[in-house]
């Protein structure tokens, strides 16, 4: 009973040390955040890059059937009918990243079945940009080509999609979910890894020596406190992205599930840097290794992107950092509303977290009996 | 006189550097993390795994369909023989859709009748799922150019302004140099200025027959003896990646710029912030943003207005457009390059002056 008032008064103790510090929040939450915003400032422009359409055919109805498929396509950014003068001008400075040209005589070609060509002008400063614009334009003569402007369409082939989601997730949502797992991993590494090392710089190690307190009783209050303040920043993120109605919560047990695989994500966070601020004992080492670390677990567990995108030495090297898991159970809870591989996750992260631990305790725990 | 002090206080630093090797060394990866991590980035985007079932692999349609698919610009195919090893895959996180071409697709397109191709997607995202859905328009209509190209009605001709096609990791190589000198130079500059409010130094210094503008001229130039060895590592993992810049005046020149404005104001966030510990997350903080903001993927009048408004007030922007224009040879900016080297100068002169007001601001309230 006398350690559970010890754990709650270390716990205490460098929660509120935590929340005194504005730099610590800071150091916590700062990239994660403006992360986030980057996203949401940048997703309009993600699905496609702006473009130029020229009709030199004006008066023509497969033309103008054309243009307006064109027009509406969901792949551009923006869609402007310019003159050829205006869209050379808009593509030159690079307003515009590709022209389509319809040319003059256009429907009256096709009624007669000679075959017009489509001028499509790309500017192809990479093949990222490029191949989507190439794809363009295919996916928007496909549509022409099956609304019957152009009488029987030639093309035989269905494709017949089956979604494996009832809709697919924002590209917000999707990379939102990443920026929570690396907001929670990072708080968890950084607020454990610097609350250990001030017992060091402090010279408050000698006290808590001291004290009645067993050495595990410190260290497992020193990671809950590290949890709690991991929670407390990954809900909050959570919740403001929930209320921005960029993630939803399907159900009350999806929702548990979440604040489950985050609190055991916390854990292995709190455990990382538990060992870090025993290992390392100064300030500056510990933050700048650990926001370098953060970052490198984000990225190898497909960060903005998803496992399956990466190489395959990737993939298997991706296996084994545990912020892939729970990647996947919180995009399966809060953007699918599926519990689908969650037992599988969620054991995996328990795992970690009991790894985490098993190494960082004993670290913690030699470096206070020197 | 004050020369020679900033020589000293420069060689003070960097000495000091050695004997904390592990921090120096944490600062010096640091780009090259960053190169390292938007590698993987790079890598992963470039294609979508797939795996494609094609029953009738013998006949001529089937085998004509399979290459379409393979020339959309789009997957990375996985060859598999059954649907439910595509599911499989798509279960393990080896692949996000399983395209299948039945038995009787090659005879349904030889006698124009409808041939089914079942697409099962695992829309992970909107953004990901329609790269797939148009890639299966161009496969098709690729296919029927090839082998029955009198039944389309028109034809398409695509105009790159450029012969050369630069990948996308090429491109996106040179803007993460952009950023690693920013990160870069913020860490050598702030950690440079903080570490002598934090070990008391500083209290020293400002007692010393020197003049101040030495001490903020000794910080750049230990700075810039860091960031350069930096930038040096990076140049070496550009040249490994086979980026060789076509004009190495102007790479030189625009590494040094940017290396002065985030060296210099480095000096100013570690004068007001006085800690080592806040430098390091707001160097990541301004420098994740910016990345994304400034150009990264492409010109930033592709991007939001509001994105490419915030990105034009700094100076990443141009640094990484006159960068992609050394190596790859064009400007992706709608900015001319006299406007574009000026504005660059001009935040040097800026970072200097808020390095300068930073430091005295920080010495008199001490």
């Amino acid at each position: 009973m006398e350690q559970i008032y010890s754990l709650w008064a270390i716990l205490k103790k460098d929660l509120a040390t935590w929340i005194r510090s504005p730099s610590t929040i800071a150091v916590t939450i700062l990239p994660a955040l403006i992360l986030m915003l980057v996203l949401i400032l940048q997703a309009a422009s993600v699905t496609g890059s702006p473009v130029a359409i020229v009709n030199q055919d004006t008066g023509g109805q497969a033309a103008a059937k054309l243009q307006s498929i064109a027009e509406n396509y969901n792949g551009f950014y923006r869609a402007e009918v310019l003159t050829k003068p205006q869209a050379e001008a808009a593509f030159q400075n690079l307003s515009v990243a590709g022209v389509l040209v319809i040319p003059k005589g256009f429907s009256s070609a096709i009624a007669a079945g000679r075959h017009p060509t489509i001028t499509w002008q790309v500017r192809n400063f990479n093949n990222d940009t490029a191949n989507d614009l190439r794809r363009a334009l295919p996916d928007i003569l496909y549509t022409f080509l099956h609304s019957g402007s152009v009488g029987t369409n030639p093309l035989h082939i269905q494709v017949q999609e089956h979604d494996m989601h009832a809709k697919d997730a924002s590209f917000v949502g999707f990379n939102m979910i990443a920026v929570v797992v690396m907001l929670v991993l990072q708080a968890g590494i950084v607020n454990a890894g610097l609350a250990a090392v001030r017992e060091w710089e402090t010279g408050s190690v000698k006290e808590l020596l001291m004290s009645p307190a067993r050495p595990l009783t410190m260290i497992l209050g020193k990671v809950a406190a590290g949890v709690v303040a991991s929670d407390i920043t990954g809900g909050v993120a959570l919740i403001v992205a929930i209320a921005a109605g960029i993630v939803q919560i399907p159900s009350v047990l999806l929702g548990v599930f979440a604040l489950v695989t985050i609190t055991l994500t916390a854990i292995v966070g709190s455990g990382i840097g538990v060992l870090l601020g025993s290992a390392l004992r100064a300030t500056e080492r510990v933050s700048g290794l650990s926001i370098s670390l953060s970052f490198y677990l984000f990225f190898l567990a497909g960060g903005i992107t998803d496992v399956a995108y990466l190489p395959g030495w990737l993939q298997a090297i991706s296996e084994y950092i545990p912020n892939t898991y729970s990647l996947d159970a919180l995009r399966q809870t809060l953007l699918y509303g599926s519990t689908g591989g969650l037992p599988l996750d969620l054991a995996v992260l328990a795992i970690a977290s009991v790894i985490a631990l098993t190494i960082g305790i004993p670290v913690m725990r030699r470096g206070l009996s020197h | 006189m004050g020369l020679r002090a900033a020589f000293h206080i420069m060689l003070n630093d960097l000495r000091l550097n050695i004997v904390s090797p592990f921090a120096t060394i944490l600062s010096l990866v640091v780009p090259i993390n960053f190169l390292f991590l938007f590698v993987l980035f790079a890598v992963g985007g470039a294609k979508v795994p797939v795996s494609v079932i094609a029953s009738g692999i013998g006949e001529a349609y089937t085998a004509g369909f399979l290459h379409a698919l393979q020339s959309a610009l789009t997957f990375h195919i996985h060859q598999v023989s059954t649907p439910s090893a595509g599911q499989r895959l798509i279960q393990a996180h080896r692949s996000v859709a399983t395209i299948q071409i039945p038995h009787g697709f090659s005879a349904a397109v030889a006698q124009a009748k409808t041939a089914s191709i079942p697409l099962t997607l695992n829309n992970l995202n909107h953004d990901f799922a329609d790269d797939v859905r148009r890639a299966m328009p161009l496969a098709i209509l690729n296919f029927y150019h090839s082998v029955f190209p009198s039944s389309l009605p028109f034809g398409w001709r695509e105009v790159d302004t450029y012969t050369h096609n630069v990948t996308f990791l090429g491109y996106l190589s040179v803007s993460i140099q952009t950023v690693a000198l920013l990160i870069g130079g913020l860490l050598f500059g702030g950690r440079g200025a903080a570490r002598d409010w934090e070990i008391g130094t500083m209290k020293e210094l400002m007692l010393a027959p020197i003049p101040p503008w030495s001490v903020v001229v000794g910080k750049l130039a230990a700075g810039m003896v860091n960031g350069i060895a930096s930038a040096v590592l990076v140049l070496v993992v550009l040249l490994l990646l086979g980026l060789r810049p076509l004009m190495w005046g102007q790479f030189i020149g625009v590494t040094l710029v940017t290396l002065f404005v985030f060296i210099s104001l480095g000096v100013a966030i570690g004068s007001i912030a006085k800690s080592q510990f806040i430098v390091t997350p707001f160097a990541f903080a301004l420098g994740l943003p910016l990345f994304f903001i400034s150009g990264a993927f492409g010109p930033i009048s592709w991007s939001t207005p509001a994105a490419a408004d915030i990105a034009r007030v700094f100076p990443v922007v141009y640094a990484n457009a006159a960068f992609q224009h050394a190596v790859h040879g064009y400007w992706p900016i709608d900015t001319s390059p006299v406007w574009l080297w000026m504005i660059l100068l001009a935040w040097a002169v800026l970072a200097l002056c808020v390095s300068w007001f930073s430091y005295r601001r920080a010495t008199m309230q001490h």
